[in-house]
């Protein structure tokens, strides 16, 4: 009854987020919004699913992915038989956002390179836990379980990823540094 | 004194914001330290990044709607085959689940947000029946009914859809159907024309009509109708400032205290006159709105804007939020106090919002077409700032 309710609320407060962390994943628009869809109506019609959730917003980026990767594997089993059972073959896209009316567009443009630079040079994965960590704001736990992966694996990424990011840009830095 | 734009184009800043490593926690601790100056451009450079640079949503505020929308029709279709299932259940179960409500519903957070804001609130008032009055006899029905009189004499209500009850009604006097706010009617007249009435709305109408005229009067409220051609008995409305001249025609009549009275023309033609003007005659998609002085002004208009009432949405065109709410307060009978603050009644809405039974989704709709918060405490209703 309650969750009822609220779901408007859920919905609106949520639904932006969501649809990002879909069209990240590399699905197209009117899927993510079918797959938002399947997850409202689910929790609405069975408003038990909500009563133990602690976290909604987590419970929901799971929901909607796990019920992308559903539509995912049922428009493959069209085109091809494969049975990988892992996120691991999904893109993620971190689409840059530098609109600003205050920055140039000659600023704008330096400030996506150099942000763009240092996200292509990591996997898909890397930059998935990248926006869950850090815009996000989920914890190690909650990362590996929207990944599939153990938290290990999910700890053994991030720190690949701070080298190699160390490795690529980290050198000319530091000779800044010692210059000044 | 440095930009925030100088820290998103310095790689160290990103690595230290998306990858940081005690290193660069270090960095940029002393950083901030030696350049105290910079710390707001650097915690403005943050917040950039995580919520617009890297979180910044592409999907419109029509899509957004839409699949609400949708999501809510998908949902409304389940809970019909489900509550059919749900029927059996015992009484007390459902009690137990309202008591439960009632517990749980008045979330302490959302009065903490409400506070000391700037709000419009809202009430819901006493629910009226609707009344049929014919000679000496009054009828009352508690959710909307649909009238339709035949030659005899006779009058068939159905209510909610499925409850048919006939009347007889006796021939030479006036018959008045009061519908309240937060009520709807619809009416078949004798001769065929079909009347629809908004909330709020009384009508007075003969159970035949005598003689060369047809004539019912609108004493209050708002009405559309889609009147029967018959060039030997023209059709007049009779509205507390003006009459209507009708020749075989649609259109709507909105005659509300406090509000402008005025006339849509959808198809066919009518005349106005009211005592101090001579007859006007409108076109179709033309609205004549009665100034106090007796005279017209007219303007075309897009009329599904004002008759989309009957079929179960009103429509808005950058339409003030003080005339949204008024009539939605109508329709769901709500009384709006505006408050004081002018920067929420400046606010206009554009769109459709569909009249739904379920007043969240409809007060959802209008904040999101305003730009406003919607929140429900117990049986107020809060519109705040975004």
């Amino acid at each position: 009854m309650k969750a009822n309710k609220d779901i408007s609320y859920i919905y609106n407060l949520y639904v932006d987020d969501l649809f990002i962390y879909g069209t990240y994943l590399g699905f197209e628009r009117e899927v993510v919004k079918d797959a938002i869809h399947d997850v409202f109506v689910k929790i609405t019609i069975d408003s038990g699913l909500l009563k133990d959730v602690s976290d909604i917003k987590f419970y929901l980026f799971k929901s909607v992915k796990y019920r992308l990767f559903d539509l995912h594997k049922k428009s493959m089993r069209e085109i091809m038989i494969d049975n990988t059972e892992s996120f691991e073959e999904l893109p993620f896209d971190i689409e840059l956002n530098v609109e600003d009316s205050l920055i140039e567009e000659e600023e704008q443009l330096k400030v996506k390179n150099e942000i763009n630079l240092m996200l292509d040079s990591l996997t898909n994965r890397q930059r998935e836990i990248i926006y869950l960590r850090y815009v996000q704001e989920y914890d190690y736990e909650q990362i590996s379980e929207l990944l599939k992966i153990n938290v290990h694996s999910c700890r053994k990424l991030v720190s690949k990823a701070i080298l190699s990011l160390r490795e690529k840009f980290g050198i000319l830095i530091n000779v800044l540094v010692l210059l000044s | 004194m440095k930009r925030y734009t100088y820290f998103l184009k310095d790689s160290k800043f990103i690595r230290w914001q998306l990858l940081s490593d005690s290193c660069l926690d270090e960095y940029w601790k002393n950083f901030i330290e030696e350049h105290p100056e910079s710390e707001n451009e650097i915690h403005e450079a943050i917040t950039y990044l995580k919520n617009k640079g890297l979180n910044k949503s592409t999907l419109t505020e029509k899509e957004r709607i839409i699949l609400f929308d949708r999501i809510q029709e998908t949902i409304r279709h389940k809970k019909k085959s489900k509550l059919q299932r749900l029927i059996f259940f015992s009484s007390a179960a459902v009690a137990i689940l309202i008591i439960g409500f009632l517990l749980l519903y008045p979330r302490q957070e959302d009065k903490i947000i409400l506070a000391d804001k700037e709000h419009i609130m809202g009430e819901f008032l006493n629910s009226e029946d609707i009344q049929l009055i014919t000679g000496e006899e009054s009828m009352s029905f508690q959710s909307d009914i649909d009238v339709k009189l035949s030659e005899e004499g006779k009058a068939e209500i159905v209510q909610n859809n499925k409850d048919v009850q006939q009347i007889e009604i006796k021939q030479d006097q006036l018959n008045t159907l009061i519908v309240p706010y937060g009520k709807r009617s619809t009416l078949t007249l004798a001769d065929g024309s079909k009347v629809w009435l908004n909330s709020g709305s009384v009508l007075k109408f003969p159970v035949h009509f005598v003689g060369n005229n047809r004539e019912i009067s609108l004493v209050s409220g708002e009405m559309y109708i889609e009147v029967s051609p018959n060039k030997k008995m023209p059709f007049r409305v009779l509205s507390s400032d003006f009459n209507i001249k009708v020749y075989g025609t649609k259109f709507n009549v909105s005659n509300y205290e406090g509000s402008a009275h005025s006339v849509v023309l959808v198809e066919g033609s009518v005349s106005l006159q009211s005592s101090k003007s001579k007859e006007l005659f409108l076109s179709p998609s033309e609205q004549a709105v009665y100034s106090g002085d007796g005279r017209f002004n007219t303007q075309s208009v897009n009329v599904n804007q004002f008759i989309s009432w009957k079929n179960g949405y009103l429509e808005f065109n950058k339409t003030p939020m003080t005339e949204v709410l008024k009539q939605i307060g109508r329709y769901y009978n709500l009384s709006f106090d505006f408050g004081e603050d002018s920067n929420l009644q400046k606010r206009t809405c554009t769109g459709k919002i569909y009249l739904s039974e379920n007043l969240d989704n409809v007060m959802t709709t209008v904040s999101l077409l305003s730009s406003t918060k919607y929140s429900k405490i117990n049986n107020k209703i809060f519109i705040t700032n975004e």
